[in-house]
């Protein structure tokens, strides 16, 4: 399936309901994602997008919004 | 030498004084010397087993970037020769060679530790006979083990995953593995962070020292004034808790949890006031771990570095495994979308909270802690839907002070609970000790007589009541947003001066200073 950002934010409101992830630029440093949830959102974007997600890419910088997190995936769907 | 003898602030001041009077090339070589004086100090001949895995792990590293390097040229040279099913095999077998040497740089060391820490309770609980158990009874466990063998290992996982180069200095990379500060309980630093501060000079700023001296001032009040002190009482409970009821056995709880967050706290408060002297910035391991609202949160506040390692190296690595990814699918296609995402979490999740429980050491209680953190997370994650649906129902405002206050208790109470387990003689006695909690409930007359036969008496319950409610004060300004420190920088020099005595003084005066002398840290042993 090809990335949409729409398709992303429908990801994170699985796995955390209720928070704007529109707006929101900082959940990991806010203790919104934790490792838990990086976990299983990193899983669900492997299977759901058919990419491969290494411990590397589980950084900060690449789930602390949506936009990044959509960055992240269309980047390895373009690899 | 604890860090907490007279002997270590003598051997700290000539190590900083020597440090700062060298020049800038040789500052690091300071550290390295100081380090490898310090462990000869407390590990003799045991000393050969931090220069062996200084030794492999260190090759190790090189050979991996070696053989990527060498394969990067190849590809490069020839790629115009090769088709793409030959690029694809050579790349394979590239990956290959490089898993096995980082295999054999793991196991080497995993093995070594596994034997010095574990090999005489796998004996034990394998039946072999007593002969064979008691011939290991020459077994020391050089100090440091736990630490410094993760830390190694996490730098040549990074080195194989390319995070970063090899280290081709061999000495400097010893003082990496070796630095004194963080060879006692940590914490487990990661080599881009912590390596090239070691490496590179510092000058000394006045400002700088004052700041490190205040934080190692308050680490040794944790220490030697709350974590000494409630030992004196847990100590006596825990050894013989058949004599106390409920009361005497919570008020023990409640203090072997004050007494191990003053120990181990306080003991990084040190290392890391030290090290801000020197000019060295370290991993914080603590971040007000009673201010949590669930399990889980406790454990990115609680012993962080440790948490830290295993969610990288552990905890990640499996969830996105391959074998991970089937059983995921499998899950999923027998459960639903919800339970097939989230099992596969859990079962992760107790992976990696054994890991950790073991890594503390050889017993039964320690697995017992491992699986009780993972299990309850574990269980917390399943049962989110239905705590959801328990909120709606009762429309309960999780955002309010109350709540949040009522999490924090919660997860103080449980963790107590399980950390009482623990810290008894075995597992079947710290049952037996949360069992007599239900059935005897005794009374204060029983309460306050054991309070004096423990040698803390009526003063010094008072000064550890006080010394906690301090520590909880400074705790509640930082969860708040205050730098403390900054704060008290920011004051004029009478105020200043006032703190740095005031805290000398209550270290001092009230310090506990029993007949066999300063206790050693808790976590040393690991």
């Amino acid at each position: 399936m090809k990335v949409t950002i729409e398709k992303i934010y429908e990801i994170l409101n699985e796995i955390i309901p209720g928070i704007d992830f529109k707006i929101e630029t900082k959940l990991v440093d806010s203790d919104i994602l934790d490792s838990f949830d990086i976990a299983t959102l990193a899983a669900e974007l492997e299977d759901i997008f058919d990419i491969e997600i290494t411990v590397n890419d589980l950084v900060p910088e690449n789930f602390n919004s949506g936009l990044s997190i959509y960055e992240l995936v269309l980047n390895r769907q373009n690899e | 030498m604890t860090f907490a003898s007279l002997y270590f602030i003598f051997f700290i001041i000539t190590v900083c004084t020597l440090y700062f009077a060298v020049p800038d090339g040789m500052k690091w070589i300071v550290l390295l010397i100081s380090s490898y004086f310090f462990y000869f100090l407390l590990s003799s001949v045991w000393t050969v087993f931090i220069l062996f895995t200084t030794a492999t792990v260190f090759i190790s590293a090189i050979a991996i970037e070696r053989i990527t390097e060498h394969s990067t040229e190849y590809l490069n040279k020839n790629k115009e020769l090769m088709d793409e099913e030959q690029v694809k095999a050579y790349k394979a077998k590239t990956k290959r060679i490089k898993k096995y040497t980082l295999l054999c740089g793991l196991f080497a060391n995993l093995g070594i530790l596994i034997f010095l820490k574990y090999g005489k309770f796998l004996f034990e609980n394998i039946n072999l006979s007593t002969t064979h158990i008691a011939s290991l009874n020459w077994i020391i466990l050089p100090v440091g083990i736990s630490f410094y063998t993760f830390q190694a290992l996490g730098y040549l996982i990074d080195v194989y995953r390319g995070k970063y180069k090899a280290d081709h200095n061999f000495f400097k990379f010893s003082l990496f593995l070796s630095f004194f500060l963080q060879i006692i309980q940590g914490p487990i630093s990661r080599y881009d962070e912590l390596a090239l501060q070691l490496y590179k000079p510092h000058r000394f700023y006045y400002a700088r020292a004052q700041n490190g001296i205040l934080l190692m001032l308050w680490g040794y009040f944790k220490k030697l004034v709350i974590a000494d002190r409630a030992a004196l009482y847990t100590s006596m409970v825990f050894e013989n808790y058949i004599e106390y009821a409920g009361i005497e056995i919570i008020l023990a709880a409640i203090l072997y949890t004050l007494q191990i967050y003053g120990d181990f706290s306080g003991g990084i408060d040190i290392i890391r006031g030290i090290a801000q002297i020197l000019g060295i910035d370290m991993a914080l391991n603590f971040k007000r771990p009673f201010f949590a609202r669930t399990v889980s949160e406790f454990w990115r506040r609680w012993h962080i570095s440790l948490g830290s390692w295993t969610k990288d190296y552990i905890f990640y690595p499996l969830i996105l495994s391959k074998g991970f990814a089937r059983f995921r699918k499998q899950m999923g296609n027998a459960l639903g979308h919800y339970l097939g995402k989230t099992i596969p979490v859990c079962v992760s999740t107790i992976i990696l909270f054994l890991v950790i429980g073991i890594w503390h050491g050889a017993s039964w209680n320690y697995v017992f802690y491992g699986l009780c953190n993972g299990g309850i997370i574990s269980l917390g994650l399943l049962l989110e839907p239905v705590f959801d649906k328990v909120i709606k129902i009762t429309r309960l405002n999780t955002g309010s002070r109350a709540w949040s206050v009522f999490q924090m208790i919660r997860t103080f109470v449980v963790l107590s609970i399980v950390r009482m387990i623990v810290n008894a003689k075995s597992l079947s006695a710290g049952f037996s000790m949360l069992v007599s909690i239900g059935r005897d409930w005794g009374n204060m007359n029983a309460l306050k007589k054991a309070i004096i036969a423990s040698g803390m008496g009526k003063w010094g319950a008072v000064v550890l009541f006080t010394a906690a409610l301090v520590m909880l004060l400074v705790e509640v300004l930082q969860e708040n947003g205050i730098h403390i420190r900054e704060s008290i920088s920011r004051q004029n020099v009478i105020v200043r001066w006032i703190t740095y005595y005031g805290l000398i003084f209550a270290i001092l005066f009230f310090m506990m200073d029993s007949s066999d002398g300063i206790k050693e840290f808790i976590y040393a042993q690991f």
